[in-house]
């Protein structure tokens, strides 16, 4: 191993090391979602855990300022506008996969009946809330600056330099999986009531990051920045919760008792165009 | 581009700071002395709903405050971002580095989206760590959030005109506009429906029921679904225009 790729790699573990030490100690310590001042103000802290990695990082290794992805674009003009509206898919994808998730959980006739009232009788308020949700994920997109700094700011390219593409992409989605690992022992996404839990919720998360990490990596590497990451995340993140909210106020009994098939089955929409942009960022050229 | 924005960094960067700094100093005070540390006997003997309606309006109202506040600087900033580079000199150098006039326009515009930031990245952590302390549910997210939408639509709208007929006179114009609002608006005051304004006690709650509480009304939803939509749009357009408009407007800018 050449004295770059040491260094490299020294770089990868002391960014690993400090993005996981705010989830891996606050939440045991003060637990997740309390209602304790100390557990509010720590996800606060882990939300922005990587983008503080990276900086500690390039502080610590004396790496500087180079490529930091803070640009909006670089050279492609028209095409940046392009993979800034693939940042959007996660609208259809998430909305698809949560009215899927409903099929999947209750009955198909109650479902349809309040797809049906939420059409035609609330058809405004349901329409409107929607944009809301879609259009305030710009301005909101910088708590999720904070993780794609550090996930495809930093560490997927570090990977990138030490093994080829393919392996890189799984290997950072998989930290970045099990980076949530606190959270989803302590019920995040599946809830606690699943067969082997929370090692099932942890295997379906890094399945879920490796690919949807293939969907961010692709935008960063096209516009060179991170922001389409971040709005997409954002995006990803908050269209779930917010059409659940609106199905749920619609008809409440809908909501299912099993969280854990309900999650799964509403992930899949999204962890297929994860999918999609996988096979693109392999079959396109590795950027020298 | 990244010169321009570290220019630009540099020539508004204490504005940046201190906007953020006075607003830590707002929370700070406006929190001890709606939390002091020794609660009154009357606090005390509240129940948890009557200590909720007690708090509701005055939380949201330190928050509005710091969102308005900073939407104020930043729209101070922006406007700023075409007087300092009125200069027939700074314009060729502008228009012929790499980047060409699109390049700086961008910087531009992108700054502008930095600057409006703290319009929701202060309220947002002053709600959150508000909510954390004193476990009230603070959520004014849907009261905040479209400052930010209407820094930009501001700068849309003022921007194109300076670039392209230099600062004094794209301020004119966008002069002109602003009373054509205010006439409206004062037509609507004259002949249009004014109930809401009768009790003044009441009217903040009201409002805050309208947009996010129980009565929530379908217009103001629809005007606060159109507010991105018109502000994206018109930011879009307006670069375009800028893009194109900016070595027009060079001779009217000074030597």
């Amino acid at each position: 191993m050449t004295a770059e790729k040491k260094k490299t790699l020294f770089r990868v573990v002391l960014y690993t090391v400090l993005a996981y030490a705010p989830p891996f100690v606050l939440i045991p310590a003060f637990g997740y979602m309390k209602d304790t001042t100390a557990s509010q103000l720590s996800l606060l802290l882990i939300c922005f855990a990587p983008m503080l990695a990276n900086i500690l990082t390039r502080l610590i290794t004396r790496e500087g300022c180079k490529d930091l992805y803070l640009m909006p674009g670089k050279g492609h003009g028209h095409r940046t506008l392009l993979f800034y509206a693939l940042a959007l898919l996660p609208v259809i994808a998430c909305t698809v996969g949560v009215i899927c998730a409903f099929y999947q959980a209750a009955e198909n006739k109650a479902v349809a009946d309040t797809l049906r009232f939420l059409w035609e009788k609330d058809r405004t308020m349901t329409v409107t809330s929607f944009i809301q949700a879609v259009t305030f994920c710009l301005p909101l997109s910088f708590l999720y600056f904070g993780e794609e700094f550090g996930w495809r700011g930093y560490l997927t390219p570090k990977l990138e330099q030490l093994m080829p593409r393919p392996a890189a992409l799984v290997v950072s989605g998989i930290i970045w999986g099990l980076w949530h690992a606190p959270m989803t022992w302590n019920g995040h996404n599946f809830g606690k009531d699943y067969n082997f839990f929370p090692w099932a919720g942890m295997l379906v998360m890094c399945v879920f990051c490796i690919l949807v990490g293939c969907y961010f990596s692709y935008l960063q590497e096209k516009t060179n920045s991170v922001y389409p990451a971040s709005i997409a995340h954002a995006l990803n993140n908050n269209i779930t919760g917010t059409v659940t909210g609106i199905m749920a106020a619609a008809n409440p009994a809908l909501m299912p008792a099993d969280l854990f098939p309900f999650t799964v089955t509403a992930m899949i929409p999204m962890a297929v165009t994860g999918a999609v942009f996988m096979v693109l960022l392999l079959m396109g050229k590795k950027k020298a | 581009m990244a010169g321009y924005l570290y220019k630009d960094w540099r020539l508004n960067r204490w504005l940046l700071l201190g906007m953020s700094a006075w607003c830590v100093f707002f929370f700070i005070l406006m929190y001890s002395v709606l939390f002091p540390t020794e609660m009154t006997w009357e606090i005390e003997q509240m129940t948890t709903e009557e200590y909720l309606a007690y708090y509701m309006q005055p939380t949201t109202s330190m928050i509005m405050s710091i969102s308005i506040f900073s939407a104020m600087i930043a729209t101070f900033i922006t406007d700023r971002l075409a007087k300092t580079d009125e200069r027939k000199i700074w314009a060729g150098f502008a228009i012929s580095a790499p980047g060409a006039a699109k390049g700086y326009i961008t910087a531009k515009y992108f700054f502008c989206i930095l600057a409006a930031m703290p319009a929701v990245i202060l309220p947002y952590l002053a709600e959150t760590i508000l909510a954390a302390i004193t476990k009230l549910p603070v959520d004014c997210s849907l009261l905040y959030l479209p400052m930010f939408y209407l820094v930009l639509l501001m700068f849309a709208t003022s921007f194109p005109f300076s670039i392209r007929f230099g600062y004094k006179r794209g301020n004119h114009i966008r002069l002109i506009i602003l009373l054509g609002i205010l006439f409206l608006g004062f037509v609507y005051f004259l002949f249009g429906d004014l109930a809401i304004f009768n009790d003044a006690d009441a009217f903040g709650e009201k409002l805050y029921n309208m947009m996010v509480g129980e009565e929530k009304s379908q217009t103001v939803s629809t005007v606060m679904a159109a507010l991105p939509c018109i502000s994206l749009a018109a930011f879009g357009i307006s670069y375009v225009y800028s893009c194109k408009a900016y070595a027009k407007g060079v001779n009217h800018y000074d030597g």
